[in-house]
């Protein structure tokens, strides 16, 4: 567990009763249920902590059905952290063997396939980077680090960063053989198969000499930079690690790329949670787009730290993919009402669940993009 | 209702066939999320590990038509009907004392119309308050209703409890704005009240339900007016040395008719204990903020009025900042750590009056719990935020640093308290509540309250709801 008893005992008391974080609360919003508001879950843990519920499936439904991406935390005035509260309740819940069958599927799918999809056929990063171009010769102080959801869900994102690079001259290196960050093992609450994720990932890049990594998944970036560390695990020394939109705002600044040409359409930006609410980076993507764009960012009624989520976060998708869209197309809804073009965002789960949700739009008047894209697009 | 019996299985399949299986439960987990609201008692029970009263059933209709045909199914077996919105009511409005079907209203969300010409609003009663009005701001209007619960409360809900927002001085009580509704009555009937709310045609049935908190019928429409919002909104802060000047200078300037979309005056005790804490606002004193709003020249004007009366009772200007940083904050008193919680026993004792008689039945009660309930430790604080042409509103509360840890004993002291304070309001010029509603707090107190008229409620509840199923133990019924 995370939260220490006392804090979870004064998260539970803070929470139990509390109304206040509701519209904060994108699943709440959708299934409308008393238990499956913030305080609902609250008043369930401490009725199972008096012993006057027991852990069981019901339970465990209305703990999955939650989309832990840090808004109700940061809506709170006293910042009670209720995301973690309910990741701690899931973990317990793994303990006592009590998951539905996706959970389980989301877990070993991971250890067998590194990957929580379950494709076991990934291609093979060495061959994605020879067909953007190959590496950049040089000696490289650089890391790449790319992330499952990239690999499984759009490789050719993954390629339009090694075409940045190679524009910019960058000489890079990558992992042969990436594994998975551990991210969703600990979204679900498999806290002790997540940290042998990152045992193992550490250690593979310790052996791997550089100044930098880049992290192009949020979900990666903030595990390194946040919940690594409960496991004694820093990545950051002697690396400094970057995610992908604030490496490439410093190639612009530096004059490695210039924007060659501009975007002519409204453009608006979809903050990922990671970044909106955990390892903070509201800027670097708008300075990007302001660079490439003029004055034509526009931004969404909730932005930054406010920003709604997708239905990315809390392994919302695996356990309850038809919220998880819904979520999405909310997020659709609010970048037309801008009246913007393009919806960009900076993370490959993102801009994959934008995109299945956009299936299901009669009119086509946006188009989904990545930070990585948009700016290849402007700097070729 | 014992779930093992067949009447049960019976009763779950006639609500299935109605909403959908999808749309009841019966889990023992959401169950108890119904059994609690805001109000202390339900807190407490759960916190002392009391046995709480739950739904049998709970269902999510879509719309009126559903909802008759699960009223018809609760006359048909005399089973206890409760509707509910957002439970963010404070007087245990929503709680299930012998079970029933829990009626959540929250799938009933829509917008229906804005009518920009009439400057209203039709929407259904499940509508959260927070959604409804930032659909409202992107077209430049506004409910310009903002109670504490804003963020989860429901329109039926405002309505039903005759809810205030911060602004009603201005814009009056959700009662003021409600131009007509659709409701299902106790026998399942669909009734829709005149289009319009000011008439000459007998006498009105639209605030018979207003304030009914679900005893006398199920909203399932509302029209509510709404305005456009303001060109600018402007606040003052004021430091007054003695409470009455305070109170006088609401008076003043409500009886100028001047129109500030809020006046609070806060007593020294509030102010010490609330405004430093949650304000961050460190001053001794009676503390006031007035905002006005609307058009530039009549707020200008407006604020410059207010200022002559104010001075006039040697208040202390404090500027713009103490007000503005209300107005950003002011639902930060009600989140924690900022609310007031458990262990502490506290209660919102709100009541309304003329202005001939606020400033002694604020005394009154001070007196009846301060000095009533000072072995328990009681105290209490009062600031007055809702003014009308004729009158205040007192939000006062009492607290309770050392209550009694059994239950039983924790009732008996709650309840006692809750009926010394309300009878001290009634008997300087008072009513048992101002805006938060009845429930069944203060139902018992209802029949003292209303004295030889009561009858006359009692028999307008037994006539419309004769299985006596709407939400029972509720209101005094």
């Amino acid at each position: 567990m995370f939260l220490s008893e006392e804090e979870r005992n004064e998260t539970i008391n803070a929470c139990r009763f509390c109304p206040m974080c509701y519209p904060a609360d994108a699943v709440a919003l959708k299934i409308k249920k008393m238990s499956c508001t913030p305080r609902g879950r609250s008043l369930i843990l401490f009725l199972l902590n008096q012993g006057k519920l027991e852990w069981n499936k019901d339970v465990a439904d209305i703990l999955y059905k939650f989309s832990a991406d840090g808004l109700c935390r940061e809506w709170c005035v006293g910042n009670y952290d209720l995301d973690q509260l309910i990741l701690d309740a899931r973990h317990h819940l793994i303990e006592k063997g009590i998951v539905q069958e996706e959970v389980n599927r989301v877990i070993s799918n991971v250890i067998t396939y590194g990957n929580p999809y379950g494709e076991k056929n990934l291609v093979p990063i060495k061959q994605i980077i020879e067909e953007a171009g190959g590496i950049v010769p040089g000696n490289p102080n650089l890391l790449l680090f790319f992330g499952c959801t990239a690999r499984v869900k759009n490789p050719l994102l993954v390629g339009s960063f090694i075409r940045i690079l190679r524009l910019a001259k960058i000489p890079f290196t990558f992992m042969d053989e990436e594994i998975c960050c551990g991210g969703s093992l600990y979204e679900v609450g498999d806290y002790s198969s997540a940290k042998n994720q990152a045992s193992i990932l550490a250690d593979k890049i310790s052996k791997i000499s550089v100044d930098k990594i880049v992290v192009l998944d949020p979900e990666c970036y903030r595990m390194f930079l946040t919940r690594y560390m409960r496991w004694n695990i820093n990545l950051n020394k002697p690396s400094f690690i970057f995610n992908v939109s604030e490496y490439i705002w410093d190639l612009f600044e530096k004059g490695y790329i210039k924007a060659n040409q501009l975007i002519k359409e409204k453009v608006v930006y979809h903050d990922p949670f990671q970044l909106a609410r955990y390892a903070v980076d509201h800027e670097s993507p708008r300075k990007i787009l302001n660079k490439i764009g003029g004055s034509k960012l526009v931004e969404m009624s909730f932005n930054r730290a406010r920003a709604h989520c997708c239905g990315s976060a809390g392994a919302l998708f695996f356990t309850n993919p038809d919220i998880a869209i819904d979520m999405a197309k909310d997020i659709i809804e609010e970048a037309k009402e801008t009246d913007a073009k393009i919806l960009v965002t900076n993370s490959p789960f993102c801009q994959y669940l934008l995109q299945k949700a956009y299936e299901d739009f009669h009119e086509r008047d946006i188009r989904i993009e990545h930070i990585i894209e948009i700016t290849l697009e402007s700097i070729q | 209702m014992d779930k093992r019996s067949v009447v049960y299985d019976v009763i779950l399949a006639d609500l299935a066939d109605i909403v959908g299986i999808e749309n009841c439960t019966i889990k023992e987990v959401d169950r108890l999320c119904y059994s609690v609201d805001q109000f202390w008692l339900p807190k407490m029970w759960v916190d002392r590990g009391v046995k709480l009263p739950e739904p049998d059933f709970i269902v999510f209709p879509n719309s009126a038509d559903e909802i008759s045909k699960i009223i018809r199914v609760a006359n048909r077996y005399k089973i206890s009907v409760i509707p509910y919105g957002g439970g963010t009511g404070a007087q245990g409005g929503t709680i299930p004392l012998f079970g029933g079907i829990v009626i959540d209203l929250k799938r009933m969300d829509r917008i229906i119309r804005i009518d920009k010409n009439s400057y209203t609003v039709t929407a259904l009663p499940g509508i959260n308050g927070e959604f409804l009005e930032n659909q409202l701001n992107k077209e430049g209007l506004t409910l310009a209703h903002y109670p504490a619960s804003q963020y989860c409360a429901t329109l039926g809900g405002y309505v039903a409890a005759r809810g205030s927002g911060v602004l009603s001085t201005k814009y009056g009580k959700a009662e003021d704005m409600v131009i007509n509704m659709e409701v299902v009555l106790p026998t399942g009937e669909v009734i829709r009240t005149l289009p319009v709310p000011n008439h000459a045609t007998g006498p009105g049935i639209l605030q018979l339900f207003v304030g009914s908190e679900g005893v006398l019928g199920i909203i399932t429409e509302l029209t509510m007016r709404i305005d456009p919002i303001p060109e600018v909104r402007k606040f003052q802060g004021y430091l007054f040395d003695d409470l009455k000047k305070g109170l006088e200078a609401g008076r003043r300037i409500m009886t100028h008719r001047l129109k500030p979309c809020v006046i609070r005056v806060y007593d020294g005790p509030s102010t010490q204990r609330f405004i430093k804490r949650v304000l961050n606002l460190d001053v001794t004193g009676i503390f006031m903020i007035v905002g006005v709003d609307g058009e530039e020249n009549q707020a200008i004007y407006e604020e410059s009025t207010i200022k002559k009366i104010c001075l006039s009772l040697n208040a202390k200007e404090l500027g713009p900042e103490p007000g503005k940083h209300w107005w950003k904050h002011r639902y930060d008193f009600y989140f924690p750590p900022f609310t007031p919680s458990l262990p502490y026993m506290y209660g919102t004792t709100d009541t309304v009056t003329t202005f001939d008689n606020i400033y002694k039945l604020y005394l009154a009660k001070k007196r009846v719990i301060e000095e009533g309930y000072k072995e328990w430790g009681a105290s209490y604080t009062a600031h007055f935020s809702h003014w009308f042409p004729w009158g205040v509103m007192i939000y006062d509360r009492f607290f309770v640093k050392r209550p009694p840890q059994d239950p039983r004993e924790a009732i008996v002291i709650h309840n006692k308290i809750w009926a010394d304070s309300a009878r001290a309001s009634i008997a300087n010029g008072g009513v048992l509540n101002d805006h938060h509603g009845i429930g069944f707090k203060l139902g018992s107190l209802m029949a003292e309250q209303y004295g030889s008229a009561w009858p006359l409620l009692k028999g307008l509840k037994d006539m419309i709801d004769p299985n006596g199923i709407m939400n029972p133990g509720k209101l005094g019924f």
